[in-house]
């Protein structure tokens, strides 16, 4: 087979768009790892955030729910991993997983009755969840130590092997964000997966075939606070400071930006657009006074001309798989 | 063998089977009953009931009254049981998850299956064997399929599930004529090979060549009850759904 063959085959099955985009975003990260400095902090958040879009795809991209509120899971993570390390001196990897166990359970316990509801009543559930969460964090100070926030977290490891390079922390977050976005594609095209898309897209529909609406709602509920919980306990060890602010109602429009930034529903989508959500404003940095001017035209340009994200460019110059049918 | 010819069992059974939207009484209490391996058609104007009805039959809206399944009491049951039990419904509009391919939608169709590849397997053959079609376009988005395609997709769906009793809401609905007759003929077909029916239809002379019984709704309730030869001669009846 020549190598135009091979070539067309792979271009056939992804899209030059795709090909080029991969290539951007593996050059993009080199150049990052290389270069160092802030710009590597500013990609490490970027891996941060991508858990947490990628966990927040579950709930509102493939099950097509609205949710205003994953912060607190986020927050119950950083929490959960500061208290259990600083009080307790709990191991990182242990306390990063106890902390998603609880999440976990705290989502089956709050989704439970709130996912009663739809549409804007389940959107403003969700977001009084963000908000109850955020007085707790700041009134219960003997707990969480209000706006003072916790310190001295200790960044991830296993026994005595630590992270602590910041080129070596952005790789653990790579991996890290990888093994989400694999989970995220398998289950997407597994029988679960199927049936939240179902969901998404008509309720009745997905009833009628036997699929139990409000149990999977509640999982993919749970699965978005258990990767939100994931990414706020790696936030707790990639900076060694957590408080209030952190998980505040700004987290919720970034990740709500980054997601459709880079494609509400599809695998790669929210990865990538934390990157590049995230990498934004260092771009148009260079337009000093009027930079977030210029950030919210970009991301207005995005929405109008992009308007299934960036992922979407992927299935530009993608061959067909079967020639629509005729009217009839 | 047709379904005149079979000897009868109840197959659904509902009795006094109400619903409304608010304050609005779309199905006023309504009796009907399928026996196993009949086809049945519902006729009425639109705004009669019929979509209610079947909704309310597969609990898809909340309803009173008592719904009974091959004699056993289902009343209450929610939709993925009576899925479950063979209780499947087509509805208007087909319901297809149109960013899905034909493959996925069907696989979505044996959901009830769970993981028995080989039962899966042999379903998706039968479809196959009913709508060679979709077989050529298994990867092919839902919605990027004609109206007739789409319709077949949506009946192979349901027949994914392994139906008892098949309930379809205006099948025809948008379809040249030729095309809806095709569908039709498939469901014929598929009763004589023991399906229970239940067919929601606006297109009469169609339906009626079908339906062993014809149930008349209007606002809400039973009009008549006859066999299907019979609506010819109700003059009334044969003016407002012949022309």
């Amino acid at each position: 087979m020549t190598l135009r063959a091979i070539t067309s085959i792979r271009l056939g099955r992804y899209g030059p768009f795709a090909v080029a985009g991969a290539v951007f975003v593996a050059l993009l990260f080199a150049f990052v790892f290389i270069k160092g400095g802030y710009l590597l902090t500013v990609m490490q958040l970027a891996m941060i955030y991508g858990v947490f879009c990628v966990g927040l795809n579950f709930f509102m991209g493939y099950t097509g729910q609205a949710s205003f509120g994953q912060n607190a899971f986020a927050a119950l993570g950083g929490y959960g991993t500061a208290i259990l390390c600083v009080q307790y001196g709990w191991e990182p990897l242990l306390a990063l997983v106890v902390s998603m166990a609880i999440s976990g359970v705290a989502a089956v316990l709050v989704g439970y009755p709130t996912l009663r509801l739809r549409g804007h009543y389940l959107a403003m559930a969700t977001f009084a969840l963000g908000l109850i969460t955020y007085d707790i964090s700041v009134q219960w100070q003997s707990v969480t130590q209000g706006y003072m926030g916790y310190s001295g977290i200790p960044p991830l490891g296993i026994g005595p092997f630590t992270v602590e390079d910041e080129r070596a922390k952005l790789v653990v977050l790579m991996v890290i964000l990888l093994i989400g976005v694999w989970i995220s594609g398998r289950l997407r095209n597994s029988r679960f997966g199927r049936a939240l898309r179902a969901i998404s897209t008509s309720e009745l529909g997905a009833a009628a075939l036997g699929i139990r609406i409000s149990r999977y709602k509640l999982a993919a509920f749970v699965i978005a606070a258990v990767y939100a919980s994931a990414a706020g306990s790696l936030f707790a060890h990639v900076v060694g400071f957590i408080s209030p602010e952190v998980f505040g109602l700004q987290m919720v429009v970034v990740t709500f930006t980054m997601l459709y930034v880079g494609g509400v529903g599809t695998v790669l989508g929210p990865a990538l657009g934390a990157i590049i959500a995230s990498l934004l404003p260092e771009i148009v940095r260079s337009t000093g006074r009027f930079q977030d001017i210029a950030y919210a035209l970009v991301l207005l340009l995005m929405l109008i001309y992009v308007p299934k994200g960036l992922s979407g460019l992927a299935s530009i110059g993608k061959k067909p798989a079967a020639a629509p049918g005729k009217e009839g | 063998m047709t379904s005149a010819d079979r000897p009868m069992s109840s197959l659904i059974e509902v009795n006094g089977l109400s619903a409304s939207y608010g304050r609005v009484a779309a199905l006023k209490p309504v009796d009907l009953r399928v026996e196993e391996g009949e086809f049945v058609t519902i006729l009425g104007p639109n705004g009669a009931g019929k979509t209610t009805l079947l909704r309310a039959i597969s609990r898809l809206i909340a309803s009173n009254g008592q719904v009974k399944f091959k004699g056993q009491d289902v009343t209450g049951l929610p939709t993925h049981r009576l899925a479950k039990l063979g209780v499947i419904m087509v509805q208007e509009g087909r319901g297809l998850f149109g960013e899905m391919t034909v493959y996925e939608n069907l696989l979505l169709g044996a959901y009830g299956l769970g993981h028995r590849s080989e039962d899966v397997e042999r379903r998706f053959e039968q479809v196959f064997g009913l709508f060679p079609k979709l077989r050529e376009r298994t990867k092919q988005v839902a919605a990027s399929m004609s109206g007739g395609e789409q319709q077949m997709l949506a009946v192979g769906r349901a027949l994914m599930a392994g139906p008892k009793l098949l309930m379809l809401d205006e099948p025809s609905l948008g379809l040249a004529p030729k095309v809806a007759a095709e569908i039709l003929d498939t469901l014929g077909e598929l009763n004589s090979k023991g399906l229970g029916i239940l067919l929601v239809e606006q297109k009469a002379p169609l339906a009626l060549k079908l339906a062993r019984r014809v149930y008349v709704l209007s606002s809400g309730s039973v009009r008549a009850e006859l066999p299907a030869h019979e609506i010819k001669s109700h003059h009334d009846l044969a003016r407002y759904y012949f022309h």
